[in-house]
């Protein structure tokens, strides 16, 4: 796995930065947030703020975080054999190629950028051909789904046998463009991102990338590979209700999880664990209450949940993989982050969200669900499974 | 795992037949929005399908799309730098700016409450989602998927074209953009819409292959022996060879051997072009109507050993394949 956030470099620095209960979130200085009612993000600090040779923000940080993803566990030696015909790349982001196009735009400055500098689809394509991965590459973007997508669009690969390695994960970066657009919309927190919180008022957004690599079980127990957890599952559903306001009841939500736990074979009463889409806005953290008192019953205020937003931000397309990152250290490791800015949740939340600092589950955490919702009513859940 | 086939199809191209009904839906949409809703409701329709009363779990959709709403960004790009303050902006433009607007509104309008997936690649973007779909279906995760590919084609799209067109040189001269859509509705077997299933009138999904191979040479080899195994696993060698209908623009250099023979057989030379990633949907979206009837026509349902197998391939620039074999089914 692999990880850049606000926290820093490397999936370390987003296990420790969870597990304080700090959050990353600060006031913007990169850009003039003048003109916006919010002020604050949860922003990476890169030396060089178009990288080296114009690269963008969001290629830097999937570039760092599928590195991490293809070498930080093993010896040289045994790092898995990634490149050629049967390796794969899916990507999520929901804004990748944004930065060329709005510039472009800006200038229209005659042959300095291309149609093709401005699409989203290149950023798998640049990890791809670094990596020498010929097998399908491609991107998923439904929005701040489009993370869990990447995963469960690669785990369909292996599993339809189109591939044996898949890197799948999401990256997005924070430009004003996003930023005024969910300022526009009055989604944004003016101070920072309470998930699940009584208080809450609205989202904060972040960036960064998260990466996993995906094996075919056969193919990684023959060369010996250490597996962390298994995709066991993962399922899509639309609100077929309204285009940017969730279902109240989080009927959509509800049909993903059951379509991803149907897939793992796996009941709502074997999830130990939830790492919840937890934007901090009203509608949001209402619908996903809903939909996991539905699915989980009356366990739901027995299972622990975080909303890792108030520490990172709303990282968009990178949310749904780095949170499929955290699960998957939640159930190595078995202990459960907090959820920073929560602070209380409103009287009858059926949710056991934590709070204020980290715990070690009352019973061992074998399976993890992670859920994502999107704008266009689209949803997804993915269940992961210790190996 | 199951059968998956083609039930309904429909093409839509420039801003041709549009639904007056879908006046106030298409107002909050984009170019790229309103192309493909208009496509997918029609190729609905086709299959003979009425919306759901409640959205229904086991009907999804699946959306392919090169550029996506990049009117939409373009829009809510050229209101920011206006701006003097956050009013000043659109909320509603903002949220068209997403790449899954597509499966949103349809499935808001079709009840379509299962799978919703969107591949924003290059021009296999349609086939990919085609693939996806197909999958999809075929793994159980939906009974139906309406898969749709469209791109909106602005003012500024066209200013980037013409500067694209000067780095591709000559061999692009003369290519136009043409803003297209196309949807095909897939059904797992047992789950008919429009009674194919006791006519004997269905393409069945066969098989896909899906890479990224930069060097042309290469990515040929690789099609064309992914096309060798389907034809052995799926004729037996019995029957004539498969169909191959190369859904590219002629600047590109692939596959030219395959140019060249359609050409022999007499085919209809295709016009100078780029749909971008609507490419492969449009042509299976084109041929699935008259290949069901040159079916019923040509092979009896009592023969089902004898197939029409075709192969639809797309290649983008930058080295995608994605390619899906087709077969009559009785």
């Amino acid at each position: 796995m692999g990880a850049r956030t606000a926290f820093g470099r490397g999936v370390e620095a987003f296990w420790e930065g969870a597990l304080s209960g700090r959050s990353a979130i600060r006031p913007v200085t990169r850009f003039d947030t003048g003109r916006f009612q919010a002020r604050h993000a949860a922003l990476i600090e890169v030396e060089d703020e178009r990288g080296d040779q114009g690269t963008e923000r969001e290629t830097l940080f999937a570039r760092e975080a599928a590195d991490e993803a293809l070498s930080a566990l093993a010896a040289p030696a045994a790092r898995p054999p990634f490149g050629g015909a049967r390796s794969g790349v899916a990507v999520g982001t929901t804004l990748a190629g944004n930065g060329p196009l709005t510039g472009w735009l800006a200038s229209r400055t005659a042959g300095t950028e291309r149609l093709s500098r401005g699409e989203t689809g290149a950023l798998a394509r640049d990890l791809a051909t670094r990596l020498g991965a010929s097998g399908p590459v491609s991107t998923v973007s439904v929005a701040c789904a489009s993370g869990a997508a990447a995963v469960g669009l690669g785990a369909e690969w292996i599993r339809s046998g189109d591939a044996d390695l898949v890197l799948a994960g999401g990256a997005d970066a924070i430009s004003p463009f996003v930023f005024s657009g969910f300022d526009a919309l009055r989604a944004l927190s003016t101070t920072a991102a309470r998930p699940f919180d009584v208080l809450r008022d609205g989202l904060t957004l972040g960036e960064g990338a998260g990466f996993l690599l995906l094996e075919e079980e056969e193919h990684a127990r023959r060369r010996g590979a250490m597996i962390l957890a298994r995709v066991a599952g993962y399922g899509s559903a639309s609100d077929a209700r309204h285009m940017t306001r969730p279902d109240p009841e989080g009927r959509g939500l509800v049909r993903a999880i059951e379509a991803a736990l149907l897939r793992a074979g796996r009941t709502a009463s074997e999830v130990g664990f939830v790492s919840a889409h937890g934007t901090g806005t009203t509608f949001n953290d209402a619908m996903e209450e809903a939909a996991l008192a539905h699915v989980l019953g009356a366990l739901a205020w027995t299972v622990p949940v975080n909303g890792i937003k108030g520490a990172i931000g709303h990282t968009l397309g990178a949310a749904g993989a780095l949170e499929a990152v955290l699960s998957v250290l939640v159930l190595t490791r078995q202990l459960v982050p907090p959820t920073a800015g929560h602070a209380a949740s409103r009287a009858d939340s059926p949710l056991a969200v934590v709070s204020g600092r980290r715990i070690a589950p009352a019973r061992p955490v074998t399976v993890a669900l992670s859920t994502s919702a999107a704008f266009g009513g689209t949803n997804a859940a993915l269940v992961l499974e210790s190996a | 795992m199951r059968h998956v086939f083609l039930a309904g199809a429909a093409h839509r191209t420039g801003g041709e037949g549009d639904a007056p009904e879908d006046a106030n839906r298409l107002r909050r949409m984009d170019r790229f929005g309103r192309a493909g809703y208009l496509a997918g409701t029609r190729a609905f329709a086709a299959a003979g399908l009425a919306r759901e009363e409640r959205p229904h779990p086991r009907c999804g959709v699946i959306v392919g799309t090169r550029h996506g709403c990049r009117s939409a960004i373009t829009e809510h790009a050229a209101r920011l730098e206006a701006a003097t303050r956050v009013e000043d902006l659109a909320p509603s433009v903002f949220a068209a700016t997403v790449h899954n607007t597509v499966n949103g509104e349809l499935a808001i309008a079709l009840g379509l409450g299962g799978v919703s997936e969107a591949i924003v690649s290059g021009r296999t973007a349609g086939l990919e989602a085609l693939i996806l779909g197909a999958h999809r279906v075929a793994a159980g995760d939906a009974d139906r998927i309406l898969v749709v590919a469209a791109e909106g084609i602005d003012d500024a799209m066209r200013d980037a074209w013409e500067e694209e067109k000067l780095a591709l040189g000559a061999r692009a001269a003369g290519v136009d953009l043409v803003e297209t859509a196309a949807a095909v509705l897939l059904e797992a077997e047992g789950i008919s819409s429009n009674g194919d299933e006791k006519s004997g009138e269905r393409i069945r999904f066969l098989e896909s292959c899906l890479f990224f191979e930069p060097d042309a040479r290469r990515a040929g080899a690789r099609f064309f022996e992914w096309m060798k195994n389907v034809e052995e696993r799926a004729c037996g060698g019995a029957v004539p060879p498969a169909v191959v209908t190369l859904c590219t623009p002629e600047y590109e250099d692939f596959l030219e051997g395959n140019r060249e023979k359609e050409k022999k057989r007499g085919q209809e030379e295709k016009p100078r072009v780029e749909r971008f990633g609507v490419a492969g949907l449009y042509e299976i979206a084109r041929e699935v109507p008259s290949r069901r009837a040159q079916t019923t026509a040509v092979l009896p349902p009592q023969l089902p050993s004898q197939k029409i197998l075709d192969a639809f391939v797309t290649r983008d620039m930058t080295g995608a394949v994605a390619a899906v074999a087709l077969e009559s089914w009785s």
